[in-house]
């Protein structure tokens, strides 16, 4: 059942995705976590980084409210030279991105977020949301609705 | 009578005339003198070459440094061991701490203030960090970054200024002191002393002495010749007269302060103390101690003459000489005087001290620049460039490479300084240059093989034959078997191509990932015909390879001329499983003020599908476990795990390798320059430099993490224990309770 959903929202992600890969590769859908509970997942950065990178986080979080997006982003690339698969901080930078209008770069960073987040259904959760409406703003209306079946199937895993 | 009284008239009449004729001309002559003085003096006095600012070091929690890397980072940047912390850069050492005063810098996103923090450390990382004005716990320390060169025009003035507030005050009481010690009272010129001079030089018949002042001295350099007329001593007296009576006493001697020439480093003159003191310290100004200010001072009169480096007899003579006077004059205290004239000279090592130390990366941060600012901005307007060098990651690369290159050639009975060899490593991810060494002689700028050697890459190729396999998992696994066996092509120009394995032995049916990780060439020819030379071309393209790629069969076994760095790129994609960074040694851009100019935020691209990736990299640890780099897999840390490919050409001309952990890519060729076979593998050679540089830098070895679209839940096993990861939806077939590969086929 969640094979049918997740097939055609995969493919499609691949093939908005990968534009620039020259084959068409065809990958079959990413595994799912079907043994592990949504719960036993961190659901906040604290639960997975050093103190620096949450000191530089919280810094970009200030930054961020303030308006100024680009002092935000290098205080998160700055926490990426420190913990550099910390896929939370690659999400942080996504939301960062698209907040600063850099629409591709942002689904680019969600979609490396959610490579290295190792199934953790919260992250994919955040970043198919950016990837959602990044494609959403740059006019991507069929990749936007595949992102959003992707975050429909994600909270409706979270939610039982 | 009439006529003689007329004619004195008329003589009276023209001499006055004359003299107001000359009067006339003497005061425009004044008054374009003058002109010239303010305009030049009022204006952007000096261009000022761009500062070239290497990646400050991040103090954590947690990071993996000892007490005596801590230490070595800190003595890198100048900072002084001192008992007690005495101002910013010095710092003293306890058995398990260190405590630390650092400078105030201007950073991107601001000024950071001098802290002064306590660093406590257990074995081989720090534990804890504690800002001790504040008595808290800090998170995050950032140091200030190492100046590593600037951009000057060539052969020209060098300088890096200083305001007169911002110097230490005994330097310009140690200048006029020995310079000039009626600055304070002439305007411009110092009768006395000229005329002291003067009769010290008649008595030796030669010039013994000068009798110029600051102002005088300031004029000659910044608006005259160096020519010996009298004409232009006239104009140097009246041009030190018009600027005495324009501008303060203050303006003159800061001017003086950045204008004084004080050394040369081949085709760049060192102007001012700012310059010289990183020059000759590889520490700022204000740090300086009264000896090393007293040698400085005494540079003015002989730069050449006294220079430290060549001539530190003479030049600690001088030193002396000098501090003995301002101990004279009282502005050195008696018990100062006896601690400074007991120091050493205390100058950097290197050419360049703190300076020019790394010429081939500089070298790629002006080109990166160059497409984007006009020349003259670069030499002229005083940007601050802020780049991603890892001093200690470059120390690694030169070290491990000349030490290399020495020993291969002892170890081959070779002629000394045969071989030459370059070196990338980047951060995975970001794709920022944290090291760069363009040949052995590092701190030669000459020709740059990092950037500039296109050389055939060999096996090195491979990896992207395979990865445009196993982007077709309903053809191929890891398991796949590849016929390595003789093949011969009829070219188009009618001559015929018929390669061979490195051992000239055709080893049958083997896995797909067991050829990749032996590097066979027949096997490698027939995947790559039968994937179709397009589709690898394009899967080189994706992964970064630039310029226009011919469609050949040889193209299969790396007859392909790539430069080191551009080979990192392609190597970067595979090591970020897939997503594609530009190469980038710049980070950010100031202007002179500290004003942000620009900014090259991390550009992400996903370019290869991540689970093909992910295989392939399996496949590529399996070169240093079991393949062609297995000679070092014992020396790397126990239980770690690396990717990484050989590469050699034709006749042994090219030694490569390429590999990454986690965290770092490094990437080393060795060659010749002369294109003569050097008698190396990439395995005899270029892993030789790589696995010792990786130990070097601390690398992280893989923590391979299956992407979505591999399948873990059923785990492949194969005979010798091994596990074959594989795409879901393709299991291989002969993965079944470990049953011999053989049997199946």
């Amino acid at each position: 059942m969640k094979n049918s959903i997740q097939i055609p929202v995969a493919l499609l992600a691949l093939a908005l995705a990968g534009c620039a890969t020259p084959t068409r590769p065809t990958v079959p859908p990413p595994v799912s976590e079907p043994s592990r509970s949504p719960d036993s997942w961190p659901r906040s950065a604290s639960e997975q980084s050093g103190p620096a990178v949450l000191a530089l986080l919280e810094q970009a979080e200030i930054e961020m409210r303030a308006g100024a997006h680009t002092r935000a982003i290098a205080k998160l690339e700055n926490a990426l030279r420190i913990e550099s698969r910390n896929p939370f901080v690659w999400q942080r930078l996504a939301s960062a991105n698209l907040l600063e209008g850099r629409s591709e770069q942002a689904e680019s960073l969600a979609l490396r977020s959610i490579s290295l987040a190792r199934g953790n259904p919260w992250l994919g959760l955040v970043s198919w949301r950016v990837i959602a409406e990044s494609r959403r703003s740059r006019g991507d209306a069929i990749g936007a609705e595949a992102a959003e079946e992707k975050v429909t199937a994600l909270e409706e895993q979270l939610d039982r | 009578m009439a006529s003689s009284s007329s004619f004195r008239r008329f003589g009276i009449g023209s001499a006055v005339l004359l003299a107001s004729l000359g009067c006339i001309l003497f005061g425009l002559y004044l008054l374009n003198l003058d002109r010239e003085v303010r305009t030049k003096f009022a204006g952007a006095r000096w261009a000022l070459p761009a500062q070239v600012y290497a990646a400050p070091l991040d103090l954590y929690t947690g990071i993996a440094l000892s007490r005596d890397d801590v230490r070595k980072e800190l003595e890198r940047l100048g900072y002084r061991m001192i008992r007690k912390l005495e101002g910013p850069g010095s710092f003293e050492m306890g058995r398990t701490r260190i405590d630390v005063q650092t400078r105030a810098f201007r950073f991107w996103d601001g000024l950071q203030p001098g802290l002064k923090v306590r660093l406590e450390f257990s074995g081989r990382s720090v534990i804890q960090m504690i800002d001790l004005d504040r008595r808290r716990g800090l998170p995050l320390l950032r140091l200030d970054p190492m100046l590593i060169g600037s951009i000057y025009p060539t052969a020209g003035e060098d300088r890096v200024l200083v305001s007169l507030q911002g110097v230490p005050p005994m330097l310009p009481s140690a200048l006029i002191d020995i310079e000039d010690h009626r600055f304070a009272d002439h305007h411009g010129l110092d009768l006395l002393a000229i005329a002291r001079a003067s009769w010290a030089n008649l008595r030796a018949r030669r010039t013994v002495q000068g009798g110029s002042t600051i102002t005088q001295q300031l004029v000659k350099n910044f608006f005259l010749s160096n020519e010996r007329t009298w004409r232009r001593k006239l104009n140097e007296a009246l041009m030190a007269l018009l600027l005495e009576a324009h501008y303060a006493k203050d303006e003159i001697l800061e001017a003086y302060l950045n204008e004084v020439h004080l050394g040369q480093d081949g085709g760049r003159a060192i102007h001012g103390f700012g310059l010289a003191s990183q020059f000759y310290f590889n520490k700022p100004l204000e740090e300086l101690q009264p000896q090393e200010i007293a040698l400085l001072v005494g540079l003015v009169k002989g730069p050449s003459y006294y220079n430290p480096r060549r001539n530190p007899e003479r030049a600690k003579e001088r030193r002396d000489l000098v501090l003995g006077q301002l101990a004279s004059s009282g502005i050195l205290g008696p018990e100062a005087y006896q601690a400074a004239l007991k120091k050493p000279l205390g100058i950097a090592g290197g050419t360049g001290g703190g300076i020019e130390r790394y010429p081939a990366f500089v070298d790629l941060v002006k080109r990166q620049l160059r497409g984007q600012y006009p020349e003259s901005d670069l030499t002229d307007e005083g940007l601050r460039i802020f780049t991603t060098l890892a001093p200690r990651a470059q120390e690694a690369l030169e070290t491990r490479l000349q030490d290399g290159l020495a020993r291969l050639e002892k170890g081959r009975r070779m002629k000394p300084d045969t071989l030459q060899g370059a070196g990338v490593v980047t951060r995975v991810e970001g794709n920022e240059v944290l090291a760069l060494v363009g040949g052995r002689e590092v701190r030669y700028p000459g020709f740059n093989r990092a950037l500039d050697a296109r050389r055939p890459i060999g096996s090195l190729v491979k990896p992207f034959v395979y990865l445009s396999a196993l982007m077709q998992p309903q053809r191929y696994n890891l398991l796949t078997p590849l016929m390595d066996e003789t093949i011969e092509l009829r070219m188009e120009n009618g001559s015929v191509w018929a390669p061979q394995n490195y051992d000239h032995v055709e080893h049958g049916a083997v896995p797909l990932h067991e050829a990749l990780a032996n590097s066979y060439n027949l096997a490698t020819v027939h995947l790559g015909l039968d994937i179709g030379l397009n589709d690898v071309r394009q899967i080189l393209h994706a992964a970064g390879a630039p310029g226009d790629l011919s469609p050949l069969p040889s193209m299969l076994l790396g007859a392909l001329d790539l430069a080191p760095v551009e080979v990192a790129g392609m190597y970067g994609t595979l090591a970020a499983s897939g997503f594609q960074t530009p190469l980038t040694a710049i980070r950010e851009v100031l202007t002179r003020e500290g004003e942000p100019l620009s900014r090259y935020p991390l550009e992400v691209q996903r370019v290869l599908p991540e689970a093909p990736v992910y295989l392939l990299n399996w496949a590529l640890q399996e070169v240093i476990l079991r393949g062609t780099g297995a000679s070092i897999a014992a020396s790397m840390p126990p239980d770690t795990r690396w990717a990484g490919k050989t590469g050699t050409t034709d006749d042994l001309r090219d030694s490569w390798f390429a590999g990454y952990g986690s965290d770092v890519l490094s990437l080393i060729w060795v060659g010749r320059d002369d294109n003569e076979p050097a008698g190396l593998t990439g395995a005899s050679g270029a892993l030789q430099i790589w696995a010792p540089l990786m130990r070097d830098l601390r690398a992280q070895g893989l923590d391979p993490l299956p992407p979505p679209g591999i399948d873990d839940s059923e785990p492949c096993k194969v005979e010798d224990g091994l596990e074959i990861p594989y795409m879901q939806g393709y299991r291989p077939a002969p993965c079944n309770d470990g049953k011999s590969l053989f049997n199946w086929w």
